[in-house]
């Protein structure tokens, strides 16, 4: 077991490199630069856009930008300097240091209000929210959003939070909700077949199934937020509500997908030859569907939770941008358009790693369902 | 057990009522009898007749390809998708013509006087003509992605599973590389390298990048049809008759595996048109003129409060459109294969 868990772990080395390749390669494909446009989408003069590439070292030789790349990757763990974020190193954008989550917080306690010395406040049309720009030296240092200008200590969670434990945050309950809620769904609706009860549950999970993310998240946010009240509407931080509506969005398709998958499965396995010898042999019932029916019907189960639980974690686009939620989903598309070729390669890579991890997770997991699986 | 003393005569019943019927005409008559695949069968052609005749394009084109000069008008929708009257913006849904609703001052010589069902959006443009032409959009990239997905697809793996060997072996490993990379980044980067001068570049591109992106399940499944019927007898007597390889694939190989095909293609349609639907809502998907499902949910969702109708109905109109193709697919699923029946 332990020599084929390393040999598996061993194993995703060549698939995070090979992803790698493909990433820079796909990088090449795409038209236009970092530096091709400004801020504002005016077209950037060519000798300052030379002069940016070759301070990021843009300019050399495609297998030589990835050399090094690489080599900064695997001996420092570094992902690079962001291209569009000047200041921010992709580690930082990502991972958050608790440091500089701290400054920010003393310069924001000290200057709020006082936008001379150094804080900007843009107003964004249609997000009732304040984004703050922080101004260190004449350098950006850092931009965060609040949502109301005396909701500090949020800020300061938000702050303190690494972006990836965020989205983690959020696809760990979704997670939570898939298992306990989906599971036992899929097993009821198989016990009842052809009843109303089954009928019901399968209705829900295809319509589970069927709705949209986005949609999904704005249906929620207009019945719970808007017109019961109950929850807020977005933001993070501030309350474990606000991590509800985003969980769910989140979690439903899958849920969803799980509860379909165990009926199937179950179904399949309670006409098993062991489960009419468990039957036989006077276990009982409750037993026969615990121990020896539903065991049996999750090798589909979690095989499916295996990259569902890394593209969880990881965060999701739309679910961040529907509920203003400050984790890493936002960087997989953003990142695309910003043409920021290092954030595009770490938001990647935290996603192929994660996959990695998990496919290995569920092997494991395996060898536990099923006594007949075994690595040796 | 009451199953085994009356499973014979109900054998020799079912003999006798299938007689004449064939593997298609059974799948068929078992279709019929699942209410949901019905239903959700019945929804689909509407959507079908919503998208070809939402205006009369299709009626026109044939007498505008003779030098016939016709104009292009809403046919099953009351008003054009691209104007209306900027006075009656925002309003809600109502079952009142406009004439007779407070507060609206339509010109009802130049737009009509047709209740807006569904509510006007910012710009006054009546919301449920643009669900409806929606549908034309969302269908085609359905139909339209699934077929290139199910033609790549099925050539791919006809090819892998037929070979078998290592031929198989490197074409499997490839599509693993490519199932490596998060579906809708692998979109988003497609849609940024394509050109897209106008809205109909814009267009194709979107049916390019969802058919490459989703002929790899396909290529996945036909595969595996192909390596599991080549060792059977049947085969294995075409072989032995001196049957030529293209003549095996054609004719004994890809009809046996049509039923799974055309299974996986209905169920991998709602996929598609929650991809379009995706790529629209984050602006990257149809060109702002067409009223795709997405671009209209996305922009209505930040006036959530004010004009909530603008956001829910094309979102009901995405969700119900995605059930109705997953009751049709598992339906399709249960009568084409009955020992299949309740997978997912």
């Amino acid at each position: 077991m332990h020599r084929f868990i390393i040999n598996r772990l061993l194993w995703g080395i060549p698939v995070l490199i090979l992803v790698t390749i493909v990433t820079f390669g796909f990088m090449q494909l795409v038209p236009g630069g970092p530096f091709t446009a400004g801020s504002e989408g005016r077209p950037v003069p060519p000798e300052i856009q030379a002069n940016m590439e070759a301070k990021y070292g843009l300019d050399k030789p495609v297998w030589q930008q990835y050399l090094n790349y690489m080599e900064r990757l695997i001996f420092h763990f570094d992902f690079g300097p962001s291209l569009r974020k000047p200041g921010r190193s992709v580690n930082s954008i990502l991972f958050g240091e608790n440091q500089v989550a701290k400054i920010v917080m003393e310069r924001l306690r000290r200057d709020l209000g006082s936008e001379a010395q150094g804080i900007t406040f843009l107003e964004e049309p249609g997000f009732m929210s304040t984004e703050v720009i922080l101004v260190k030296k004449g350098e950006i240092y850092g931009k965060v959003k609040i949502y109301g200008s005396e909701r500090l200590e949020a800020l300061r969670r938000t702050l303190s939070t690494a972006p990836v434990m965020v989205s983690a945050q959020v696809g760990a309950v979704s997670l939570l909700i898939a298992i306990a809620v989906g599971i036992p769904l899929g097993l009821f609706s198989a016990l009842k077949q052809n009843t109303w009860i089954d009928y019901l549950a399968m209705f829900i999970s295809l319509l589970g199934v069927s709705i949209p993310n986005f949609v999904l998240g704005i249906i929620l946010i207009f019945v719970f937020a808007i017109w019961l009240g109950w929850l807020p509407v977005y933001g993070w931080g501030e309350s474990w509500k606000q991590v509800i509506m985003p969980a769910v969005t989140l979690g439903t398709g899958g849920t969803a997908f799980i509860a379909r998958l165990t009926r199937a499965s179950m179904l399949e396995t309670i006409r098993q030859d062991y489960i009419r010898t468990a039957r036989a042999k006077g276990l009982h019932e409750r037993a026969v569907v615990v121990r020896h029916a539903l065991k049996n019907s999750m090798i589909p189960v979690v095989t499916v939770l295996g990259p569902l639980t890394a593209a969880w974690l990881t965060g999701s686009f739309l679910v961040e941008w529907v509920f203003s939620i400050p984790g890493i989903g936002k960087f997989f598309v953003t990142s695309i358009g910003d043409r920021d070729y290092t954030l595009i390669m770490g938001t990647i890579l935290i996603y192929a790693g994660a996959l990695v991890m998990f496919n290995l997770a569920v092997d494991i997991t395996y060898a536990f369902i099923d006594p007949r699986i075994r690595y040796d | 057990m009451t199953v085994r003393s009356s499973a014979a005569p109900a054998v020799i019943e079912l003999e006798e009522a299938r007689k004449g019927v064939g593997l298609w005409g059974d799948a068929w008559q078992r279709l019929l009898r699942n209410r949901a695949a019905v239903a959700g069968m019945i929804f689909s052609a509407i959507l079908v007749i919503c998208a070809l005749f939402a205006d009369t394009a299709l009626i026109v084109a044939i007498p505008n390809a003779l030098g016939a000069d016709l104009d292009v008008k809403p046919l099953l929708t009351p008003y054009p998708f691209n104007r209306g009257d900027t006075r009656c913006n925002r309003m809600g849904p109502s079952l009142l013509p406009p004439s007779r609703q407070e507060g609206c001052i339509q010109d009802i010589e130049k737009y009509g006087n047709f209740p807006h069902l569904m509510g006007t959006d910012r710009l006054g443009r009546d919301v449920f003509s643009r669900v409806i032409w929606g549908t034309r959009i969302s269908l085609t990239v359905g139909i339209v992605g699934s077929l290139t997905a199910l033609i790549i697809g099925t050539v791919y793996g006809a090819i892998s599973g037929y070979f078998g060997g290592r031929i198989d072996n490197y074409m499997m490993r490839f599509v693993d590389v490519m199932y490596g990379f998060p579906t809708l980044l692998f979109v988003i980067l497609i849609m940024v390298v394509l050109p897209s001068e106008n809205a109909v570049q814009g267009m194709i591109n979107i049916f390019i990048a969802i058919g490459v992106v989703g002929w790899m399940g396909m290529a996945r499944l036909i595969r595996g049809q192909f390596l599991s019927l080549r060792e059977k007898e049947f085969i294995e007597a075409a072989r032995m008759v001196g049957t030529r390889p293209l003549s095996i694939i054609f004719r004994h190989l890809l009809p046996n595996s049509l039923g799974p095909a055309i299974v996986a293609l209905t169920l991998s349609i709602p996929g598609l048109i929650l991809t379009e639907a995706v790529l629209s809502f984050i602006g990257l998907g149809v060109p702002p003129p067409f009223p795709s499902w997405g671009i209209m949910v996305n922009e209505g969702w930040r006036g959530l409060r004010a004009t909530p109708h603008l956001t829910i109905f094309p979102g009901l109109a995405i969700t119900i459109t995605m059930m109705a193709f997953n009751f049709l697919g598992d339906g399709l699923r249960d009568a084409l294969d009955p020992m299949m029946r309740g997978t997912t």
